[in-house]
């Protein structure tokens, strides 16, 4: 009889093969660079003159529209890197090892129930600590700080299901790090940039890594095939 | 143990599916469960099947309604196609690996204990 272990040991190696080549941590930096980014824009003077003299120039639907279409650039740009992905391992990386398409839902539900808790517990304590700190970007601090721990505990908790290691890491140092953004005196705009490009940073080093180990074994294995043709 | 305790665990694992039970099936159920849909590729890859053993046990997954199987092709950057088979599970099938896994897990309690 097939152990109940062998089934899980099949079931997790195939839900770990979409993390394995670093393809998604690299989406999920360029997203969180460009979150911040756009993020910070919104409360730049720049953008304040450039969407007053919009509604000047034109309608309210226009200078509307220009700003959900700012917002929308993360999404858009995680969406574009996300085809290339497919490309990308439909030529090169699964050409040899097959392609799988993953569950809508990777994450299991309880991870992302103990993410959220981890969010407010966060802004619980930052509210409890504000006396201490009487200044004004404390607040923005704990806002993006207990965010950014929360989103280190889910890829921590994530890497620990599914045995990757280096998510465990990143998610740890990303969460660690995170803690930094309490004390740091960053306004709101200047503080969801420093977030969204720390991440960035942690993401995409963490992705490449992977993509250059996995890289040689795809160019092997595809060498071989071809020999075999 | 009882005799009906001994009665009602023999019945349990005589009441497994066994199209799933099948070893090689488990094995493609069990990938099959994980993602939305599976190439013929990565089946042969982790099941370690021959491609004739690994069609004839999706065929027999197939006709029982388990999963569907969708053949299409991919194209290669020599501007060749290679033929793309994927494999996903159907409701059926899901409902079917989830009480199987279910089954097993209870047996398997019961027989460490």
């Amino acid at each position: 009889m097939v152990a109940g272990q062998d089934i899980d040991k099949i079931i997790k190696k195939t839900q770990r093969y979409e993390f394995l080549d670093g393809l998604r941590e690299i989406q999920l930096g360029v997203y969180m660079a460009l979150l911040g980014l756009t993020n910070w824009i919104i409360f730049q003077p720049f953008w304040v003159r450039f969407y007053l003299w919009l509604l000047d120039r034109t309608d309210r639907f226009t200078s509307i529209l220009t700003a959900i279409l700012l917002l929308a650039i993360p999404v858009l740009a995680a969406l574009g890197v996300q085809q290339v992905m497919y490309a990308v391992r439909k030529r090169w990386l699964w050409q040899e090892s097959g392609m799988v398409k993953p569950l809508r839902v990777v994450v299991p539900r309880w991870i992302t129930i103990v993410s959220v808790l981890v969010l407010f517990a966060g802004l619980g304590l930052g509210l409890l600590l504000q006396p201490l700190f009487p200044n004004q970007f404390f607040i923005w601090g704990v806002l993006w700080g207990s965010t950014g721990v929360s989103f280190g505990y889910l890829l921590a908790a994530l890497g620990q299901h599914l045995q990757l290691k280096r998510y465990v890491w990143v998610g740890i140092l990303g969460g660690v790090g995170s803690v930094a953004m309490f004390v740091l005196p960053l306004s709101l705009g200047n503080s969801v940039l420093v977030l969204g490009l720390g991440w960035a940073v942690l993401l995409i080093g963490s992705g490449l890594l992977a993509l250059r180990q996995t890289w040689p074994q795809v160019r092997a294995a595809n060498s071989e095939g071809e020999r075999d043709v | 143990m009882s005799e009906r305790q001994q009665a009602d665990e023999i019945k349990n694992i005589t009441n497994f599916d066994r199209l799933i039970h099948e070893p090689s099936r488990l094995a493609i159920m069990a990938v099959l469960w994980a993602s939305e849909s599976a190439d013929f590729k990565y089946l042969e890859n982790t099941t370690g099947l021959t491609k004739g053993n690994l069609s004839a046990h999706l065929r027999k997954l197939e006709e029982a309604g388990y999963l569907t199987i969708n053949k299409g092709y991919r194209e290669t950057g020599a501007g060749g196609n290679y033929p793309l088979t994927t494999c996903a599970l159907t409701k059926a099938g899901r409902r079917a690996f989830k009480d199987y896994r279910r089954q097993y897990l209870a047996v398997a309690r019961q027989l460490e204990d």
